[in-house]
């Protein structure tokens, strides 16, 4: 019972009523970073650290996580609510917790979400807890070549976000590919399409970009008074949460969306993004009503939200028994811990087994704390929908233009923003879905920047690089999914013709 | 003429095509080469995602072609309505200011008049209700952002 | 506003006090006590430059431009070197960081040089990108006194070279033997294309007459990751990051790229103890926009003097391996001329540039 008595040492030291208060600053500030537009963990974690410095290590590493695992659930407030991603993890958030809001559900889309984050979260610290002291080395073993084949992976879940015209959805997809290659050149260091500005050295962020293309787009159309109408009787908590019937349909999917989340968390690059698109194609193709998703169901939402709690629970893994950060949140997590005089690596839960052990008691409390929050203030953020149309416009396109100006302190992303606002008002009008562009434009400059480096370790030799073990298994699964429905509906067309 | 779904999807198809060709042009401007010494070079991603983006058009045509054969015109209906131009053309036009003003006015003062004139414009609220709301907009965004992020946000000669 | 303001003015009036005074040493305990020995023998200033106090001093409040994003190596050092200053006073106005990142750090410089040539409230950080975006022709502006002035240099960035276990390296000399067997095959990965880490290998290739494959990457913690894994062979990477991985086995040190052996790994010998004349590393400094009076960079070159020799500092230093080698704004200069010249003829040869 070494596991027991290691929790009951991490729960000694909860009691500790200054560790409590840091983790509920945390959770809060979290949950309202999370929440503005285009504010996601990392910007969040890197602008409030100073507030870390001067605690002890266990109070700061409860704050810093409950700041990350809060702007988590605050990224799909927006989501939800606006249509505005707050981070890249809650762009599949808004492909059915939009239209839940849209139908008068927003509350219910909200308690799904921070339900299913909790859930997630809470497996996921069990999971943690029993895994990070055994498999830190799960994430070695993806090279490039691993991720390259991942990322095909996670590209191939655009298929199933075309929508009626095929075409339409692979355009996007490429625009966005194409988004994503430009900036300067990792191997030769030449300038792509940049034309003299020095703006775009860096590439386009996907923030920008997604805030644009769902923000923006979205208040454009959206001039005329809504019809949605929330009933004083509605707001109730009880009306808010999920039903037995909807439960039932849910959990399956929160069941699995966390194991494959976690797992994908572990994986440093790929993280809480990548999991939750994974989470909602598994969850579209295993769902009785996969069809309707997309228009508003809400095991849509449950999914993605369940998946990127539980990666960025995983992220934890090899970023404290590796010391090596998976995401941009938790590189600076790292550096926090490194500033405190904790140096994250293979003997991190031997040497700091206070540390490690209060902090994963702490990310219990975190957990009851961020569900207080997330219900409490639930009808708070309904709400938000009884402001008249015309003046939640005119706030939410404030709000996005200062979230961006904020994102890299310069007006460059603020007219960035703008320009795929316009763009993807055009886009809307010709049925072009802006999903598949943000995605593309997340995963391509991963994809082409795994590639790269697989051929050039592989002496660039393409078979070579698929033919990686897992490499080869993870490619073979996306060709699976990827033609999997239409071969086996030509199977079954051919077999019916020849019995006819 | 009557701005439908088929001409939009016309005009998209051809711009995709013409959009792909421009980036195997653009490819080939910049010196961006496929192969460069052995490895994959700069320009091998750009060059698949301009044969890609241009392919995606000539499919949508041929899908376009394909449902005009079928005679299916239930779904061709209209596209824009004044309405809506008129909100884009004012977030345009708003986000153009904010652009071009902030470094002169400062970004929450641009903001505050950007929501003050749309609420005016669209809303059409009373005064009263229009400069309360955007003052309190960016007292928010102040508090928020300069004072617990601490962005350094572009100031105006007011200091804020 | 009002407090803010009534705050700096407070402190104008005690720090100029305290100039009066005499030197303004740190107002704690901890004295600002002779660490010209961590200091790499790289001519910490002597006593006699504060003999004559700049006359200059700032009255509003100063911009400190990180060209790179919050949370990372840059951003953390700028950010303690605020924190010091704060913390001893030693700055009558407020130094407000702001980030500016983007391209390598060209936005950041950019952005300096947008705020006007002779501004002398604008600071900037650099590091190795600062050389070599504009040696590779990515930036619009050369990094030499015609468009900066250099007005102090802080740290050097030293790293440890790395291997991993697998291939059963214990020194240099096994991995020239391994590589000369097989050719290409070796695979060093660093971070950028035209970064410190390409240069120290192309350099190393260049000496030892071997054939490493260069493996660049855009985040450290996937190429630490990739080390581990042993899909990569060999790495350089900073000491904080790697001491874990080397005290647990997992990673093989191989030798310092420094001026001298690390304190935390005394058995590892520098590379230049091994035989191969490499003693690159890199610098970070600070600059200015070009046409500053020399009393506005006397003052800021005393003021990060200062920082340079507090024990916050020297711990700060120490915990990150690096080395504090403050120079002041002349000597600077002189130093990122030399450093100029270097680069230019390290990255002549990286080939595909």
């Amino acid at each position: 019972m070494n596991l027991f008595s290691n929790l009951v040492m991490g729960f000694s030291i909860l009691t500790d009523p200054m560790v409590i208060v840091y983790s509920l600053i945390g959770v809060v500030c979290g949950v309202i970073i999370g929440a503005l537009p285009g504010l996601g963990p990392s910007v969040g974690i890197a602008v409030l650290l100073p507030m870390c410095y001067g605690l002890n290590a266990v109070g700061a590493l409860c704050m810093l996580c409950g700041i990350y695992y809060g702007a988590m659930y605050g990224g799909s407030i927006t989501a939800i609510l606006i249509n505005t991603p707050g981070d890249s993890a809650a762009i599949m958030t808004t492909l059915d917790g939009y239209p839940l809001a849209r139908k008068g559900q927003a509350g219910k889309a909200l308690g799904m979400s921070c339900l299913a984050s909790v859930i997630g979260g809470t497996i996921s610290i069990v999971l943690f807890m029993a895994l990070a002291p055994v498999i830190s080395n799960f994430a070695t073993t993806f090279g490039p070549s691993e991720y390259f084949a991942l990322m095909v992976l996670g590209l191939t879940s655009i298929a199933g976000m075309t929508g009626k015209s095929p075409a339409k959805g692979f355009l996007a997809a490429f625009l966005g590919l194409f988004i994503a290659g430009i900036g300067i050149d990792l191997v030769f260091g030449t300038t792509k399409f940049v034309f003299g500005n020095v703006n775009l050295y860096s590439g386009i962020d996907f923030v920008p970009v997604a805030m644009g293309l769902f923000g923006i787009a979205e208040i454009v159309c959206n001039y005329e008074d809504s019809d949605i109408k929330i009933d004083k009787e509605n707001l109730k908590l009880r009306k808010l949460l999920p039903t037995k019937q909807e439960w039932k349909l849910s959990l399956p999917h929160i069941g699995r969306g966390t194991v494959l989340g976690f797992i994908v968390g572990m994986l440093p690059g790929a993280g809480a993004t990548i999991a939750s698109f994974l989470s909602y194609d598994m969850a579209k193709r295993t769902s009785k009503r996969g069809d309707e998703f997309g228009s508003g169901v809400l095991e849509g939402v449950a999914a993605p939200e369940c998946a990127n709690n539980a990666a960025s629970m995983g992220a934890m893994v090899p970023m404290l028994t590796l010391g090596v950060p998976g995401s941009g949140a938790t590189a600076i997590m790292m550096g926090a811990l490194m500033m405190l005089g904790i140096s994250p690596g293979p003997s991190f839960f031997t040497k700091n087994a206070e540390v490690a052990w209060g902090l994963v008691a702490s990310m219990y409390l975190g957990n009851i704390i961020l569900v207080c929050i997330g219900l409490g203030a639930l009808s708070l953020f309904v709400r938000i929908l009884r402001v008249k149309t015309t003046t939640l416009n005119a706030l939410i396109f404030a709000f996005i233009l200062m979230g961006a100006y904020a994102l890299e302190n310069s007006m460059f992303t603020v007219g960035v923003t703008l320009f795929f606002g316009v763009l993807g008002y055009f886009l809307k009008k010709v049925n072009v879905p802006a999903a598949p562009m943000v995605l593309a434009l997340v995963l391509g400059a991963l994809t082409e920047t795994n590639l790269r480096q697989a051929l050039i370790i592989d002496n660039n030799n393409f078979l070579a690089v698929l033919l990686h073990p897992i490499s080869s298994v993870i490619i073979v699964i996306a060709l699976l999914l990827a033609f999997g429905t239409p071969i086996k509906s030509w199977i079954t067309t051919r077999f019916r013709k020849k019995t006819a | 003429m009557k701005f439908r779904a088929q001409l939009g999807d016309l005009i998209l198809s051809i711009l995709a095509i013409a959009g792909g060709l421009a980036i195997l042009v653009l490819t080939r401007l910049q010196g961006l080469q496929l192969v460069k010494s052995g490895k994959m070079g700069p320009g091998f991603f750009p060059t698949i995602c301009g044969i890609a983006i241009a392919a995606c058009g000539i499919m949508l045509l041929a899908e376009l072609w394909y449902s005009r054969k079928k005679g299916n015109t239930s779904e061709d209906k209209l596209l824009f309505n004044t309405n809506e131009l008129r909100n884009l053309l004012i977030f345009a036009v708003l986000g153009a200011m904010v652009l071009l003003l902030s470094k002169y006015l400062g970004l929450l003062t641009c903001l505050g008049l950007c929501v003050a004139a749309y609420l005016k414009i669209q809303g059409k609220e009373s005064w009263k209700k229009t400069i309360l709301i955007s003052v309190c907009m960016v007292a928010f965004l102040y508090a928020v952002f300069v004072l617990f992020l601490h962005v350094p946000v572009p100031k105006g000669p007011l200091g804020f | 506003m009002k407090k803010l303001l009534s705050i700096a003015l407070m402190a104008a009036i005690t720090l100029s006090l305290a100039a009066c005074g005499g030197t303004p040493a740190p107002s704690s305990g901890s004295t600002s006590g002779n660490h010209s020995a961590t200091s790499g023998g790289s001519g910490a200033p002597s006593d006699s430059s504060t003999g004559e106090p700049a006359k200059w001093t700032p009255t509003k409040d100063i911009e400190f431009v990180i060209p790179f994003g919050a949370g990372g190596g840059n951003d953390i050092l700028v950010r303690k070197m605020i924190e010091i200053i704060e913390k001893y006073d030693l700055c009558p106005v407020n130094i407000v960081p702001v980030n500016k990142s983007g391209g390598s750090g060209v936005v950041g410089y950019t952005y300096l040089l947008s705020l006007g040539a002779g501004n002398e409230y604008a600071l900037a950080s650099t590091s190795a990108s600062f050389y070599t975006q504009p040696l590779t022709g990515n930036s619009p502006y050369t990094p030499d006194e015609s468009n900066f002035s250099f007005t102090a240099h802080m740290v050097k960035d030293p790293v440890v070279l790395v291997a991993n276990p697998s291939y059963g390296f214990t020194n240099m000399q096994d991995i020239v033997d391994y590589a000369k067997a097989h050719p290409g095959e070796l695979k060093w990965a660093g971070v950028g294309n035209a970064s410190d880490d390409a240069i120290i290998m192309y350099m190393f290739n260049d000496i030892a007459g071997i054939d490493l494959t260069y493996v660049p990457y855009d985040d450290g913690g996937l190429l630490q990751a990739a080390v581990l894994g042993g899909h990569i062979a060999l790495a350089p990477v900073s000491l904080a990051e790697a001491q874990e991985h080397m005290a647990a086995g997992t990673m093989t040190a191989i030798a310092a790229c420094a001026d001298e052996r690390f304190d935390a790994i005394p058995d590892v010998p520098t590379v230049i103890e091994e035989g191969y004349d490499i003693a690159h590393q890199q610098s970070r400094g600070i600059v200015m926009n070009p046409n500053v009076s020399e009393e506005v960079l006397a003052y800021y070159s005393d003021l990060f003097r200062q920082v340079s020799e507090t024990t916050d500092w020297e711990e700060f230093t120490t915990s990150n391996a690096m080395t504090n080698s403050f120079m002041p704004y002349d000597e600077f200069a002189t130093y990122a001329k030399e450093m100029l010249d270097d680069y230019s003829t390290y990255l002549a040869l990286i080939p595909d540039l």
